[in-house]
Order: structure tokens, then sequence, then C-alpha cells
């Protein structure tokens, strides 16, 4: 079967986001050398120069269309938009990133276009005569490997899981400039706000030490506090669930809807290393977790295990660290 | 008056107690009296939008729905547990697996016969991590749909309900959506209740409406699915010995890597 591919991008304040370039090499990956055409589609305002840059870093021929409204994204504008295009272009896989913008409208679009549709996704394979796809589920204790036999296919790719595309080889593509504001909307976008600015803290800490759930009291917060002052430049951080009991300042969030670190040290604690938390740590140069359960999902995503409670661990480790500084 | 829907789902919890183990079929995991299940976290907090909804405003009647084999009731009965008016079971036969666009199509038959003015979505279930039934089921109902939303307010006098949509980097994306209208809950929006005593006792004596699955549509599917335990990324050394030992190798490693001084 020939394929023909279409890569949703996605722009945020006029740069390119860039887990759309993850999505990318998603395509590339299930695509069969030329045989296989893939297409670049931007929505949105003011798309020209966003579009010129893609055909270039992207090597391939570019459909942008600005969609009014402000440059506002919404999902029902989306939807019609895009089903238009597809319809027109017939296309067979749609890859996209699984921010939280693809992740609103990719499962209606999938409906919509009566397509197979997988999140989170992390790899792709060759299942015969099928494509394959990698995901994870059950807190990422468990991979499961779908093949999907569909006339299309829906994939949203899990951010930091496929590398960011770049190819200096590759021919600039060209760039197709469109305008359909799509239909009337029962979505009015009201405006974009920023809650929360992003922290400088974890950004600039070559060591961070993180808490989750396995904390489970807000007093044991205490331990990893005290654990942070064992080293230099380090900062606290943690996983959703502390930050939503508002145990932990949002600012301290790390993954996909907190910061993306890259430390070069990952000290998780009592994390259990779900794809979400996973994406925003997962480059860090040094990855040691403390977690109870042997089987917990962080352990394959790190350098050093120990397998321990770590309302006990956390206090010995500070007392053998201050030991042996001190010799 | 208003009516709510709440979508639920009973969810298998994995832990030192109960490993996770894959079963001889290779497409699910085992579970069994050692299993303890629970309703999905992400549920909770809808669960608890709608409860606050109905605080606020009067007239409101809220009814949670799961689909799902006998034992997923029990999701159902912890929402009316928390304060819910109704619970309705779209019933699945055991070897059902439950797929999110057919979910999604069986709960919008349902939803179709009962006019609700909002329905509400945990943003995503713990074990299939998918986040699809929610938006899907939109689109089959023809509602407008808003994902991750951690902030809501009804303006019932417009006939609509201003959402907060979480995206990254701290910010948030305001809409206006038309009701009825679909929203599905981000953790963090609200801080869920435990069933109060007397609901709980209110709920082990209602009556759930049961539907069953087969008779709405006929399930029917493109995907193969085979489970596999996840491999390993990096080195993933585990440390032995007592705790102490442990401690002193982690500094040894640390000092190695040049991380510590
Ligand atoms: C759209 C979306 C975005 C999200 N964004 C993020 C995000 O940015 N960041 C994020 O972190 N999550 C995010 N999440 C949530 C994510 O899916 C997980 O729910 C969350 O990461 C789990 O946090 P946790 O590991 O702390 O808790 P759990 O999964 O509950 O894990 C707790 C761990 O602690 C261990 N433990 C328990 N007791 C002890 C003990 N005494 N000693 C040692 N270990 C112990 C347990 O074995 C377990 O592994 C997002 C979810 C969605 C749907």
């Amino acid at each position: 079967m020939i394929k023909k591919t279409a890569v949703i991008f996605e722009s945020f304040e006029g740069k390119i986001r860039p887990p759309s370039w993850e999505a990318l090499t998603c395509a590339v990956e299930l695509s069969n050398g030329d045989t296989d055409e893939i297409q670049l589609i931007l929505l949105g305002e003011k798309l020209e120069a966003l579009a010129q840059e893609i055909s270039e870093k992207g090597g391939r021929n570019v459909i942008a269309i600005e969609t009014g409204n402000g440059g506002f994204y919404n999902s029902a504008r989306y939807k019609s938009i895009l089903t238009g295009l597809f319809r027109e272009q017939g296309v067979t896989h749609i890859c996209l990133a699984g921010t939280t913008q693809g992740l609103d409208y990719a499962p209606g679009l999938a409906i919509r276009m009566d397509a197979a549709c997988l999140t989170g996704v992390e790899g792709v394979f060759d299942a015969g005569d099928r494509l394959g796809y990698v995901r994870s589920i059950h807190g990422g204790k468990i991979v499961e490997r779908l093949s999907v036999a569909a006339p299309l296919t829906v994939i949203v790719t899990q951010p930091g899981t496929f590398k960011p595309f770049s190819d200096s080889n590759s021919a600039q593509g060209t760039v197709d400039l469109r305008a359909d504001s799509g239909e009337e909307s029962t979505i009015r976008n009201i405006e974009i706000k920023q809650v929360q600015k992003e922290s400088s803290a974890l950004a600039e800490a070559s060591i961070i030490v993180s808490a989750g759930r396995g904390f489970k009291e807000e007093e044991n917060l205490d331990l990893i506090r005290q654990l942070s002052t064992v080293f230099t430049k380090s900062a606290v951080a943690g996983s959703r669930p502390l930050c939503d009991l508002g145990w932990l300042e949002y600012s301290q969030q790390v993954g996909v809807t907190g910061a993306m670190v890259a430390p070069n040290l990952y000290l998780a604690c009592g994390i259990s290393g779900a794809a979400q938390h996973i994406s925003g740590m997962r480059n860090a140069g040094f990855i040691v977790a403390i977690n109870i359960d042997p089987k917990a999902a962080i352990f394959n995503y790190s350098d050093v295990c120990i397998v321990e409670d770590l309302t006990t661990f956390i206090p010995t480790v500070i007392e053998t660290f201050e030991k042996l500084k001190a010799i | 008056m208003m009516k709510i829907l709440v979508c639920v789902k009973q969810v298998p919890e994995f832990d030192l107690e109960a490993e996770i183990k894959i079963n001889d079929s290779g497409q699910g995991v085992v579970t069994n009296h050692l299993t303890a299940f629970r309703m999905n976290r992400f549920d909770e907090y809808a669960v608890e939008e709608a409860l606050l909804i109905k605080k606020s405003f009067s007239d409101v009647k809220i009814e949670a729905l799961t689909v799902g084999p006998e034992d997923a009731s029990a999701a159902v009965k912890r929402a009316m547990g928390m304060g819910v008016d109704h619970g309705i079971h779209i019933l699945t036969r055991e070897e059902n697996p439950l797929l999110a666009g057919q979910v999604a199509q069986w709960i919008s038959i349902v939803a179709k016969t009962k006019s609700y003015d909002l329905i509400l979505t945990g943003v995503m279930s713990e074990d299939q991590m998918q986040g699809q039934v929610g938006p899907m089921l939109a689109e089959f109902l023809d509602l407008p749909c808003a994902t991750s939303v951690i902030s809501e307010k009804l303006a019932p006098e417009n006939q609509s309900v201003i959402a907060e949509r979480e995206i990254e980097g701290g910010y948030r994306d305001v809409l206006e959506l038309k009701l009825p209208a679909l929203l599905t809950i981000q953790s963090g929006i609200n801080l869920p209740r435990y069933p109060s005593l007397s609901n709980v006792m209110r709920a082990k004596r209602a009556k759930l409406e049961i539907i069953a699955a087969d008779s709405l549509s006929q399930q029917e599917t493109a995907t193969v699915s085979a489970l596999d335990y996840p491999g390993k990324t990096r080195a993933a050394e585990v440390l032995s010995g007592s705790q102490e030992e442990k401690a002193q190798q982690l500094y040894r490693i640390l000092q190695e890597k040049a991380i510590i001084p």
C-alpha cells in the first residue's frame, strides 16, 4: 500500500511547537522510502514565515491554511477545515504531536473521518501487512503493541518519545498558502492567558530532587527539602498530583503540562513513571529513582534503581552523604 | 432543570500487593480477587465538578454512567456515594475489549435519549491512558468540546459555559462553549470529596439503570493488540544491600559521574 501521510504542525506565539518535529519523525519512520508521500500541514495566522521554515527544515511540501479567528486554535473550526482538506488529499495516515491541542481535536477528527485513532504513540513497527504502534498503558507498567488495518489512521505521538526531525540533506519543499475560516463555531475563543511563569529555579538547577504521590503525607515533604540541601545547585520538583494537592507549587511540576527539565541529575522519589511525567525529565543527564515497587515504570527510564521505602531511605541517604562528605 | 452526565470508569490498581501480569492471551492483564479496583482518579474530579455546579445552581440533576462488565458498576455507586443522583451502567461482556471509539458510540446512543445540558468526563483513564472517549463522544453527539479543563463557569442565562483549558507552559486557553457541551476535566480543578455515609447508604439501595451494550450496537474493530512488559531505556542498575550500603553506593556512583564533588 502506498502511504500518503499528513503531518499537522502546531505553532504557538509565532514558533513551531517542538513536538511537531517529533511527529514528522514518526511519519518518516512509518513511511516506506520514496514511494510514500509526506505532506506537512500548518494552521493558524500569519503563517508565511513559519511555512517557509518547515518546508526548509522538513524538506517537504507544506499546505498552510490561514484560519482567521484572530489566530486562535478552535477545535470545531480545525476539525471542519482538516476534514475538508484530507478528503481532498486522500491521505492514509495523519500524524500530530500529543500536545494539549493535538489531544483536543484528534479523537473527534478521527470519528468524523471514520478513522482509527491512537494517542500516546511512542514507536512504530512493521506488523506485516499492517502498521504497528507502541504505547504505554497502566501508568507505564505495560506496553501495548497495536496493529491497525484501517483506510485512515490518526497517530498522536507522545511528546519526547520520537527524536525531533532533522535532515540537513533534504531539499526544500513548496509552500501552498491558503485561507479557510471553517464553519461558524459553537466555540468562541476568548483569550489565551498566562497563569504561571516558567520557573527559572528548575531550568537553572543542575540537580533536581523530585517528589511523587509516594510521599503520601504533606509532612513527609520535609524529607525532599532536606535531601535537596545535601546537594549544591539543586531544586525541589514534583509530579502533578502533589501540585494538585497544593503541597508543591505548579511551577515545581515536571512533565508535559509542567516544566521540561534536563538537569545533570534527576532524583525521582515515589514517582511511578507515567508517560506524562517521563516526557518532562527523560533527557536528564543521569536519572536515579527511589520507589518501593520493584515494578515501577520509572525504573525503566533510570540509570540507578533503588527499591526502598522513601520515608526511611531518604533520611539514610542524607545521613550517609553528610558523613561521606565530611571525610 | 439542568441535566449533567458524568462518565466514570472503574480501573484496576496495581501495586506491591497486586502485581501487574499479562494474561495468557497476551491481550489483557490478569485481574482477580486480589486486584483492587477504584474509580479512575481523573473521573473523581469530574464528579466533584458536577457536584459543585449542583451546589451553585438550583434544580440540577446529575447522572453518572459507566461502560464495562458487571463489577464496573462500583464506579457508578462510588459517584452516587459522592452525591450523584442517578446511575447508568452500559453492561459489556467480560471478553469485550473497551475500545475508545466503541465506548464513546455506546454512550452517545444512550445520551441521545436523555438530553443532557452538560457532559463531563475525566481527561483520561489511568489504565488505557488514551484521553479519547470524551472528545469522541462529543463528536458522536455533535457537541462543542473542550479537553483538559482546569476551570469552568456555567452561564445558563447565555446557554453557555466558559471553560479554561490547561495548555503547555503555564498558559490557559479560555473558551465559551454553547450548551449542550462536553468538557473533559483535568486534575487539580477541585479537591474531590469522599463519599458520605448517608449517600453511600442511599447508593447501596439505589437501582442502577442497566443497558446491555449488545443491544446498542455490535462491536467491530480494526485493531489487534498484544501486551508486553516495557524494556529499559537506560542502564537500570539495581542497587542491593542494606539501606546504608545502597546510600553509600549511590554516593560513589554520583562521584564517579562527577555529579557531586
Ligand atoms: C493531560 C495530562 C497531563 C499530565 N501532565 C502531567 C505532568 O506534567 N506531570 C506529571 O507528573 N503528571 C502529569 N499527569 C499525570 C500523570 O498521568 C500521572 O497521574 C502522575 O504523573 C502520577 O504521579 P505520581 O507518579 O507521583 O503518582 P503515582 O502514579 O500514584 O505513583 C506513586 C508512586 O510512589 C510509589 N510509592 C508509594 N509509597 C512509597 C514509599 N513509601 N516509598 C517509595 N515509593 C513509594 C508507588 O510505588 C508509586 O510508584 C498528566 C496527566 C494528563 C492526563
